[in-house]
């Protein structure tokens, strides 16, 4: 058989599948339509291919650990087609395949369509109409190559890493001969090939096949780059997929168990199950539980009416041996009481991170100290008027209902969350004594004096919303929980609760959580009824906290290497080169852990970027700075596109930006890290001289300011403009100046008006008046360090303030005249509120101002009136109806001697006092 | 108008004192009566301005001389309103779209339909166009220049567009093709004190050819920076004295002590005082190619002719990388440091050179 006809061809597309669905475990789905004969035909084809692929089950057969490929495998691979793969224990034996084979024959193809390769299909079929008439190689290089590309499809849905290696390795066998058509020279099995012709097959040594592959294994060499090697990874993932499977079937064995045990389904968090129930069972730190407990003890006077020796404090037998520890601290219990036995502080305020035991402590030590305790939180209603009736209930009230008698301690959990209601209690706790004096008769008992204790309980001591209550509370801050104790108790508990682990995984858990409490017990509870281990703790995904930190200590974890991260990573191999990249490893993780919970990236890079060079430097030379400020144009350059194209799948890249910075600035040393106020200083600045500018630019007369634009002005014109414009003047009278002098004092005058300037006065600091540029453009153009503008003196500016004036003045005068000419005295009036005689200098056509008392009313000259014809923007003439009516009128009363025009509404409409005998 | 710059600056063609023959040419343009849509480029006071107001004036009669400022109102697509100031006469008006920043796209639509959409009543009277004259097209964003392309072809009717950048470069080819492109190169030396020595023959003054010389060569070519430094030259002493130092901008100045202070030390240090000397400059809105460039021309004057190269290299290098950016500080200071890297490690090498 010289070709393949298309049944061949299909089947030989089935055996193939069928190989592949033997390795895919499908055997029972798979079915055969040919005839066993050409199945093994086939296969004996196909066989060649297979030897190509030889690597690639070697290889998958080696990362799978099961067989390593021997000679024998080899042989009984060609003498046995359909039991290609030892490397599946699936299919056991030849025979046992064959014969299995035999049975699916009976049934028909049912399923094979579903395992066509879609996009394959249509070059099959192709294949299959023409099969026949075309007998050139190039038929079977195109079906061999389908071929391939279909094993390596497949292989490729195995698994994805088996068959990228076996993709590489299928490369590289190809310049190895494996087969020939000639007897070759080297020790070989011969076989037939589909067309009866005979191959022959060479023979390797496991060992040579060994050295391939690990020449093959790409992964030794090659640069990474991912933060870990991939097979590490490929590692990682099976253990971890192990791991879950192992965790699954724990749960399936002890499922029953659980059941059994009953109570641990049903009972309370951990957390709640394993409250401290005593004070000696607390855990938080001493000092802080007595100094609570001392405080409300000073109570006892008020409440129970019992007096307070100061010498005993607490009736514990633990405290005895703790000693007065506490009275070393800073934070000092004022024990004085008010004039009504009340104790200073009514408040007490406890603050610190969330899981140290806070609401536990303080629910404690009030039962302790005998009152009932009443709980507000965040889930309660805190609008101010049920926080009113709830505040005055508990304190003013005492439960009648129920056996319980003691009086109550009111704790007020998450303070911070109900700002209007601080207000309200601080006013309740402080000033409800001074209402009491005041009206003493009045509603005695509505202000009564809080005579109750009152525990404020907050994450944050610095919000904004507690500085009141900050100033009038007894504050105590609460350190975090000794990690002995801690641990001790967890060591407890999880013996309790049948958790086998050591104290090292605790200590672990200890520090991944911060000490949180709450955060271990949650975290232990997940490992129930199992082993816990260091490396469990570690991994964890679970019980590592929200780790925002604050701005100043992600600032100072950027610019400090930690000692603490020299410790190694369990996962880390112990060899003195890699320790050293792991250590970096671990220190660039955690700087883009912490940037990365932050998240104000901006912020945090204009932190750095002012403190970097203020900071002491790895090195004096410059490469480090030059290099980190490189990255700081890459950061702004990525932020810029982010924020211009709102392409926001670039922000998980700029933490790397502080990464680079750490590395190259972080030093051992602890940073002096200052706030960064010097970039939003300057653009404060720079928007007042934009300003500034703006204003000027709006000044300039449009003629001159047609030929400029901004730039132009702030880089030519006004720096030496500010040359230009002081006049060299005596401080004499303006009438005594010589003609040069005037000359110059126009010019100015000229040149600031032209430039929309002037100069106002001003007063100082100190009282004294002073002439300022308005706008202050001498300030714009100016830099500190040079040589300043040369000024005028105090006179000189304030001749040249009135010369402006007089001839804006003027200017706008001769602009209502030449206005005149066509616009009505009416539309005049708008100028005359400026100008003091306005009707005399109508009169007096010169500019000379007529000094008053030599002013006469002269009858207008009405010329035949020419109108110039008004024109719009776009040169159409305006035609105003209203002119016309005016100049008949106007004619009618300038005809007589005597005429005044008198305005309804201005006091101002007659200007000039005209004796009776002025007018005859 | 009594500022000399402003005094003496020819308001028709036929009066500009270099390149006559340009000149010529656009009197010729317009005599014809009608003319393509212009566009006029050249470095700052070369007298781009200057010969376009000329043009109109030559177009339109002294009527274009009597100029009004206006503001107009544009109002963005989120119903934000924005204000542009406008320089108009009767026969034209004058916008620099880029004072809208990135809302620039709306005012050349806006404004071009509102002014061209109307016809001229009287075209037997007048030109049946009027101009809108644009200005530092170059600083207008992509999305506006592409914005004006094509209501530079519908309205063509009703209106003719001159547009006036410093350089083309930055204006999309598509825009440089509807337009016929008008250079106007800075003037030379020798024109700049032929103009220099007419103001103050008018003005009865004597100047020496040298101090001419002096003023053209620390001007930048910049003519009207050129006669203000005349002028202030003049107020701060006259008669002129050859050997007078010229006043020059203040921020020039503080840029040579910026370099001053760049190449007397390279150290972290010293750094951060260039520092708070740069963000002086950034903070009085000098231009960042302004700076670069007075920067790298202070910088270079005393470097090694094998460092010049590398150094301009960097400085074109953090220019282009501040235009993709945001904070003009972050690329100035690299520059910087990285100059001082250079130019630390050349010191080094030579003086190991020489022991």
């Amino acid at each position: 058989m010289d070709y393949l006809d298309p049944e061949e061809e299909f089947e030989m597309m089935h055996a193939d599948e069928l190989e592949m669905m033997n390795e895919m475990d499908f055997n029972t789905d798979a079915v055969k339509i040919c005839s066993p004969k050409d199945t093994r035909r086939s296969l004996k084809f196909s066989s060649n291919e297979r030897v190509d692929y030889e690597g690639n089950f070697n290889l998958s057969s080696e990362l799978n650990g099961v067989f390593p490929l021997s000679q024998t495998s080899v042989v009984s691979f060609n003498l046995d087609g359909n039991d290609e793969n030892e490397a599946q224990p699936s299919t056991s034996s030849s025979i046992n395949n064959k014969r299995y084979l035999d049975v699916e024959d009976i049934f028909g193809n049912t399923d094979d369509i579903n395992f066509e390769d879609v996009e394959l299909e249509p070059v099959l079929k192709r294949q299959k109409v023409n099969p026949l008439s075309e007998k050139d190689i190039k038929q079977q290089d195109l079906i061999k190559k389908i071929i391939d590309q279909r094993k390596i499809f497949k292989s490729g849905k195995r698994s994805n890493f088996l068959s990228s290696i076996s993709y590489n390795s299928s490369n590289h066998t190809q310049p190895y001969e494996s087969v020939s058509r000639r007897v070759p020279s080297w020790s070989f099995f011969p076989a037939c090939d589909n067309e009866n012709q005979r191959v022959y097959i060479r023979f390797r040594s496991a060992d040579a096949v060994q050295e391939e592959i690990s020449s093959l294994s790409w992964h030794t060499k090659s640069v990474q780059l991912l933060s870990d090697p991939v097979d590490e990874l490929i590692a990682r993932s099976y253990e971890k997929i192990e791991n879950n499977e192992g965790i699954q079937s724990d749960v399936n064995q002890n499922g029953v168990s659980i059941l059994d045990n009953g109570i641990d389904n049903t009972a309370e968090l951990w957390v709640q199950k394993y409250k401290p129930n005593r004070y000696l069972d607390l855990l938080s730190d001493e000092s802080t539980n007595r100094m609570l407990l001392q405080w409300l003890k000073i109570w006892d006077k008020v409440v129970f009416n019992k007096e307070v020796n100061k010498k005993r404090k607490v009736m514990s037998v633990y405290e005895k041996s703790a000693g007065n520890k506490f009275t070393k601290k800073n934070q000092t219990l004022d024990e004085e009481l008010d004039e009504n036995n009340c104790p200073k502080y009514k408040l007490a305020l406890l603050c610190g991170p969330p899981g140290l035991g806070k609401t536990t402590l303080a629910h404690l030590v009030a039962r302790q100290a005998g009152y009932n305790v009443v709980e507000m939180n965040a889930s309660d209603d805190r609008n101010l008027t049920s926080f009113k009736r709830q505040l005055e209930a508990t304190t003013q009230m005492c439960s009648v209902m129920s056996n319980d008698s003691r009086p109550n301690c009111l704790v007020l959990d998450e303070i911070d969350g109900a700002p209007a209601s601080i207000d309200f209690l601080i006013k309740f706790a402080t000033e409800k004594r001074v209402t009491r004096k005041k009206k003493p008769d009045k509603k005695e008992e509505k202000s009564s004096i809080l005579k109750r204790p009152i525990i404020c309980i907050c994450n944050d001591v610095y919000v904004p919303a507690l500085r009141n209550l900050r100033q009038n509370a007894f504050v105590l801050n609460f350190p975090p929980t000794s990690s002995v104790r801690l641990v001790e108790r967890l060591m407890e508990i999880s013996s309790y609760e049948n958790i086998k682990t050591d104290m090292g995984a605790m200590t672990a858990l200890g520090t991944k959580t911060n000490n949180d409490i709450r955060s271990c017990l949650s975290t232990l509870s997940c490992f129930r009824n199992q082993s816990v281990n260091l490396l469990h703790v570690k991994n964890a995904n679970i019980g590592a906290k929200d780790m925002q930190k604050g701005l100043f200590s992600v600032w100072q974890e950027i610019f400090q290497i930690k000692k603490s991260c020299f410790e190694n990573n369990p996962n880390s191999t112990s060899d003195g080169f890699s320790s050293h990249n792991n250590v970096i490893k671990d220190r660039i993780n955690s700087v883009l852990k912490t940037v990365q919970s932050y998240g104000d990236y901006e912020k945090l890079s204009q932190g750095i970027f002012e403190n970097y060079l203020s900071l002491k430097p790895k090195d004096s030379s410059l490469t480090n700075i030059a290099e980190g400020l490189e990255w700081f144009c890459n950061f702004d350059k990525t932020m810029h596109v982010i924020n211009s194209s709102q392409n926001y799948s670039l922000f998980p890249y700029l933490p790397y930006n502080f990464a680079t910075w750490h590395c190259l600035f972080a030093t051992f040393t602890w940073p002096k890290i200052t706030y960064p106020s010097a970039g939003y200083e300057a653009t404060m600045r720079k928007n007042k001289y934009k300003q500034i500018m703006d204003e000027l630019m709006s000044g300039i007369i449009p003629s001159i300011r047609t030929f400029l634009h901004r730039d132009q002005v702030l880089l030519d014109t006004m720096p030496l403009v500010m040359h230009i414009a002081v006049p060299n003047l005596r401080s004499i009278s303006t009438q005594l100046f010589t003609e040069k002098e005037k000359e110059d004092l126009s010019k100015v005058v000229n040149i600031m008006i032209d430039y929309g300037l002037n100069y106002f006065q001003e007063r100082d600091v100190d009282g004294s008046f002073n002439f300022v540029l308005n706008p202050c453009v001498d300030d714009a153009v100016k830099f500190p360090g040079l040589e300043t503008f040369p000024t005028s003196s105090y006179a000189t500016k304030q001749l040249i303030s009135r010369e402006i004036e007089l001839e804006n003045l003027r200017k706008r005068m001769s602009h209502g005249q030449l206005n005149n000419i066509t616009v009505e005295p009416d539309e005049f009036d708008e100028n005359e509120k400026n100008i003091s005689t306005p009707k005399a200098v109508k009169g007096v056509r010169n500019k000379q101002i007529t000094p008053n008392h030599l002013q006469r009313l002269t009858p207008k000259i009405v010329g035949p009136t020419k109108v110039t014809k008004k024109k719009d923007f776009f040169g159409r003439e305006i035609d105003s109806p209203v002119g016309h009516k005016h100049k008949e009128f106007r004619d009618e009363i300038v005809k007589s001697d005597v005429w005044y025009h008198f305005k309804e509404g201005y006091s101002n409409a007659v200007r000039k006092s005209v004796l009776m005998k002025d007018l005859y | 108008m009594s500022l000399w710059a402003d005094k003496y600056r020819p308001n028709s063609l036929q009066k500009v004192d270099y390149f006559q023959e340009q000149a010529q040419h656009l009197t010729n343009l317009v005599n014809q009566g009608d003319f393509p849509h212009l566009l006029f480029y050249g470095p700052n006071g070369a007298g781009k301005k200057t010969r376009i107001l000329a043009l109109l004036r030559q177009l339109y009669g002294p009527g274009v001389e009597r100029l009004r400022t206006e503001h107009m109102n544009f109002m963005t697509p989120s119903n934000k309103k924005f204000e542009i100031m406008t320089v108009a006469s009767n026969y034209h008006i004058e916008v620099n779209a880029s004072d809208a920043g990135m809302y620039d796209r709306i005012v050349v639509m806006e404004l071009i339909k509102t002014v061209a959409q109307t016809h001229q009543l009287d075209s037997t009277k007048q030109r049946h166009f009027k101009v809108i004259l644009l200005t530092e097209v170059d600083r207008l964003t992509k999305e506006a220049q592409q914005a004006l392309r094509r209501t530079m072809e519908k309205y063509m009717a009703t209106c003719r567009i001159i547009l006036c950048a410093n350089s083309i470069g930055q204006v999309i080819p598509a825009i440089r093709s509807r337009c016929l492109a008008v250079r106007v190169p800075a003037p030379t030396h020798e024109d700049i004190c032929k103009i220099l020595k007419t103001i103050c023959k008018k003005e009865g003054l004597t100047l020496p050819d040298e101090l001419a010389l002096i003023i053209s060569q620390s001007c930048e070519r910049n003519l009207r920076r050129a006669i203000l430094m005349l002028e202030a030259s003049k107020v701060k002493q006259y008669p002129f004295d050859v050997k007078q130092s010229v006043v020059v901008p203040d921020w020039q100045l503080y840029i040579g002590d910026t370099a001053k202070q760049i190449l007397s030390q390279q150290t972290p240090g010293k750094l951060l005082e260039v520092r708070s000397m740069l963000y002086e400059l950034i903070v009085h809105g000098i231009p960042t190619n302004v700076i670069f460039k007075f920067l790298l021309k202070e910088l270079v004057k005393n470097c090694d002719i094998s460092l010049k190269h590398d150094i301009v290299e960097i400085a074109s290098f953090y220019e282009h990388s501040l235009l993709k950016g945001n904070k003009t500080m972050f690329h100035l200071e690299a520059f910087v440091a990285k100059f001082m890297l250079l130019y630390s490690k050349f010191m080094e090498e030579s003086l190991n050179g020489i022991f």
